[in-house]
């Protein structure tokens, strides 16, 4: 398995918890609209020194010509300098047009349609609104699924410029900048993610796992020891890695503590998961040791056996292992019932959906069970109906 | 091995550009320093041009992309003449086995092409002689890996040669020459085997065979992968994994598949490398196999050849993330003093390679980024690795052969290239690493695609020199210059007249320091290194004692035996004579 990261900005979360509950209701409603307007309450971008963005934007605009591919033919009127200083004028550009153009490939990208045609359709709509924050953060996040990193960081930052207080984006571009071991300019934006208790937990990982790959496995834990204070789902990368830290130095009792804290944020991650089963083994805990390792098998049978995840029949029959030995594992009912419902199996995808109610409801407000409802248990719609 | 999924889905870049191999060093910002192909090189330093190693691999891809295209193929370092000269023997892979070429085409094309595997014999000066014409190895097949070992305890080395295809056995005469005996060994296998390891599995004095296969792929089942129209390599998850496979030696030159009586039916592993080491320390030869995209296999031996995997509870099955990890090669030996087995084994790009401490106990604990040989890894896809202890101070050190499996991976990733520089990391003698700069080596400074890594003392001045395999292109041969201390050579034999003593373990104690080898069999990837055990020593110019674990029991000691000097020990401990080594350039 490659074993590599999720892409930055296109993580398909699959949380537990209260951030499970949002996720799942999330995806039942309306997708989120596109603003291209800079907002006028957003305070200016500082643009000092980027090296990599100025890297991003040079690569970009030789792409073509190292390589005999030109960006612009993707897209008519598109030239690649285009991307960093647009030569468009907004005023020439017909507004409907340009929703029509952005409302497409928005379609396109949340109908999960294949990455190049997205790809083309966010860069068409790009070219007529260059500064447009929604198109630049899915440009962002297409290009990092592509392993385009460059030009993903460049969107990256452009739709930083719009909006600099979006901390979704910020943490994205973190995770990228992470990835290509752009460790200066990551550190660079890590006090603001800091400073947003949603994003916390996370940009405190990241610096504890960048100053620990640097040697300085001491700063390493102090950054660890501030997110124990945090909430488990807002920090359980962090928890996770401390566990490590502290498993690694032979202290079982006390990785195994932060190791549950960290399964209680995302009661899926694995690395949670199998740090709480090897300190059972170290601790003696035999029965724990055999659940906790059962349950790692299914996880990774659910994420890393291509037959599994290709067998419908399979991933079902692990799915309800999983939940009956993981009840909080809130986001397998989801993934449990999705199957059912594509297979028209309403009666089966209601039950695992009422049993989550019945589990986890009170998390959940009556509209959110009534979503829940109408998803599940009725039948789907096809075309035409 | 694996491909990235993203990797597969971009859409219209452009064919054509460079794909950064052979002294374009490209490879991106987090090793970008190891990419000045003029650096001064002192350290490990490439010289076989000079020594008249003129091998090239040739993998045979057309563009079509078939995996096996890409795994490239192993190298031995070995005393295949009997001369007391390690010898080095390099596998083909040649013109594809594709279904439209019957065999007789493929040995056309093969000979027509100059195809074959290469042996060559050490004229002791660091010079060799190509010997591949009398050598019986020139039958074209597509060859992967391979093991050596005196599998009929007459004092020489036999061959054994994975393949995508046949795989072959090959009895030495002793002097070179080799005869083909695959079917009257029974040791034969069609499905596609990566490598594999001798060892005794039963303690019963010969020479076992455990193949480790890869996946079940044959090439009717290839079809087009990537995104169009971009080809690229199909992932691994395509195809179901197979089951590895223990060859028991029957005596008389006759071999039958032991893995049902042995436990191991059913692991359907995608095996890459099979390790044969003492991990639990109980006197018997346990396995550890590498698997890609599936969780290893830590196979215990109970002492009479049956295996249970012991992976899940050891803690070296995942990563310490709870992750499988594509992983390629791996390599044992005790890399933080503490007198047991660390397990380092190497993998895909964006997952650090991962250095599993033995806790003793049977547990092993990822320490990767903790080790310092972790994280600078996290840009490289490594292959082929080997423990070296290239300055003879008395730990282990960690060579890895890098080079991407996608030929056209800039179209796919901005920031990674095919060709990638090697990489050695430097213990502080506590197992903790730092990552040597390219000034230290050929290999670190100038991008190949590396896959399988030998060790060997080819100019026999004392120190470890490495051999590295690169695909689709020319080999490293790595002369040490880096090794400075004092140390210890010792070749020992196996039981009844067995060339080697594959298991056997060694404990040195000397200033003040104890060091622990055993002569580890497998590992790297798909190679095999040369069996002398090279101790290095630092500053101690005697040692106060040195005892020998015998595979199969009894333990002899040495404590007599002078440093600077190559040993010669039979199985059991009798000295059967010493020599002064070379002196080395830098001593």
């Amino acid at each position: 398995m490659l074993g590599a990261p999720l892409p930055p900005g296109r993580l398909l979360r699959v949380m537990g918890g209260s951030a499970a509950i949002r996720e799942l209701t999330w995806r039942i409603g309306p997708t989120s609209c596109e603003s291209s307007l800079p907002s006028p309450s957003r305070p200016p971008v500082n643009r000092t020194s980027r090296p990599l963005l100025v890297a991003s934007l040079l690569a970009l605009a030789t792409l073509a010509p190292a390589c005999g591919h030109d960006p612009a033919a993707e897209v008519p009127g598109q030239t690649p300098e285009g991307l960093g200083t647009p030569e468009a004028d907004p005023t020439a550009v017909d507004e409907a047009t340009f929703e029509a153009t952005r409302n497409r490939a928005f379609q396109l990208d949340e109908m999960h349609a294949d990455v190049p045609a997205i790809r083309e359709a966010l860069l068409a709509a790009h070219a007529m609104r260059p500064e447009a924050f929604g198109i630049n953060k899915r440009l962002g996040a297409i290009h990092a699924e592509l392993r385009l990193n460059l030009p993903a960081v460049a969107h990256y930052r452009m739709a930083l410029d719009a909006h600099p207080d979006d901390n979704s984006v910020r943490q994205s571009l973190v995770a990228l900048l992470a990835m290509i071991e752009a460790d200066d300019e990551m550190l660079a934006e890590l006090p603001i993610l800091r400073a947003d208790p949603d994003h916390a937990g996370e940009a405190l990982f990241l610096e504890a796992r960048l100053r620990d790959m640097r040697g300085d496995r001491e700063t390493a834990q102090t950054l660890l020891a501030e997110a124990d204070e945090l909430p488990p789902a807002e920090a359980y990368r962090a928890l996770s890695l401390h566990g490590r830290f502290v498993f690694q130095t032979g202290d079982y009792e006390r990785a195994q503590e932060l190791f549950r804290r960290a399964q209680q944020g995302r009661p899926d991650y694995k690395e949670a998961v199998k740090g709480l089963g090897d300190c059972a083994l170290r601790l003696g805990q035999a029965e724990p040791a055999q659940r906790w390792g059962e349950i790692l098998s299914l996880l990774l049978a659910l994420t890393d056996d291509e037959y599994v995840r290709r067998n419908e029949e399979v991933r079902t029959e692990k799915l309800v292992a999983l939940l009956a030995l993981l009840p909080e594992y809130t986001n397998g009912y989801k993934l449990l019932a999705d199957i059912h419902r594509r297979n028209d199996k309403v009666a089966e995808a209601c039950a695992v959906i009422e049993q989550f109610i019945t589990l986890h409801g009170e998390l959940l407000q009556d509209d959110d069970i009534a979503g829940l409802r109408q998803r599940y248990c009725q039948p789907r719609k096809r075309a035409g109906q | 091995m694996n491909i990235t999924p993203w990797a597969l889905l971009l859409g219209t870049l452009t064919l054509g550009c460079g794909d950064g191999s052979e002294a374009t060093p490209n490879a991106g910002p987090a090793h970008s320093a190891a990419a000045d192909p003029a650096v001064a090189i002192a350290g490990l330093v490439d010289v076989a041009d000079a020594a008249g190693i003129d091998f090239v691999h040739t993998h045979g891809g057309d563009g079509r992309k078939f995996l096996f295209e890409t795994m490239g193929s192993g190298l031995a370092a070995s005393d295949f003449d009997g001369d007391a000269l390690p010898d080095l023997l390099f596998l083909q892979s040649g013109t594809l086995p594709h279904d439209e070429f019957t065999d007789e085409d493929r040995k056309r094309a093969h000979h027509a092409a100059g195809e074959s595997h290469k042996l060559y014999r050490n004229l002791g000066d660091l010079t060799f002689d190509d010997i591949t014409a009398d050598s019986g190895l020139t039958e074209p097949v597509y060859a992967m890996g391979l093991a050596v070992g005196d599998i009929d305890s007459d004092g020489d080395r036999d061959l054994w040669v994975a393949c995508y295809g046949d795989d072959q056995l090959f009895e030495n005469d002793g002097k070179a020459h080799f005869t083909d005996v695959t079917q009257a060994s029974g040791l034969s296998d069609s499905r596609w085997t990566i490598g594999g390891s001798f060892f005794d599995a039963d303690l019963d004095g010969d020479l076992d065979l455990y193949s480790v296969l890869y996946l079940d792929m044959p090439v009717s089942s290839h079809r087009f992968c990537g995104p169009r129209p971009i080809r690229t390599y199909c992932h691994v998850d395509s195809w179901p994994g197979e089951d590895d496979r223990l060859w028991i030696n029957d005596g008389g030159g006759r071999f039958s598949d032991g893995s049902a009586a042995a436990g191991l039916v059913g692991t359907a592993g995608k095996g890459l490398t099979v390790v044969a080491a003492d991990h639990d320390d109980d006197g018997d030869i346990d396995l550890f196999v590498a698997n890609d995209s599936q969780a290893n296999l830590m196979l215990r031996n109970d002492g009479g050849g049956r295996f249970t995997d012991v992976g899940a509870m050891s803690g070296a099955d995942l990563n310490g993330e709870g992750r499988t990890e594509a992983c390629m090669g791996a390599d044992i030996g005790d890399l933080d003093g503490d007198g047991d087995l660390d397990m380092y084994v190497v993998n895909y790009q964006q997952e650090t390679n991962t250095l599993y401490r033995n806790d003793g106990g049977g547990f092993f604990t990822d320490v990767s980024v903790l080790s310092g040989a972790g994280g600078p890894t996290l840009p490289l896809l490594g292959f082929g690795t080997v423990f070296v202890d290239a300055e003879n101070d008395g730990d282990l050190d960690i060579y890895v052969a890098n080079g991407h499996i996608m030929d056209n991976i800039h179209e796919l990733e901005d920031l990674t290239t095919f060709a990638q520089p090697d990489q050695l990391f430097l213990n502080d003698g506590k197992g903790r690493f730092s990552a040597a700069p390219a000034s230290l080596g050929t290999s670190l400074a100038v991008n190949r695609v590396g896959r399988g890594v030998a060790r060997v003392d080819l100019d026999r001045d004392g120190d470890t020199d490495l051999v590295v395999s690169n695909s689709g292109g020319s080999p490293w041969v790595l002369k040490n210059e880096l090794a400075q201390g004092h140390r210890l050579a010792l070749v020992l034999s196996g039981p009844g007249g067995r060339a080697d003593a594959e298991g056997a373990r060694v404990t040195v104690t000397a200033g003040g320091r104890t060091v622990v080898r055993e002569l580890v069999s497998g590992g790297s990837y798909v190679s095999q290194s040369d069996s002398e055990l090279i101790i290095g020593l630092g500053p101690a110019t005697t040692i106060d004692s040195l005892t020998i674990r015998w595979p199969g029991g009894g333990t002899s000691a040495h404590n007599d035996l002078a440093v600077d000097q190559r040993h010669h020990i039979a199985f059991g401990g009798q000295l059967l004579r010493s020599e002064p080594l070379a002196p080395g350039d830098a001593r």
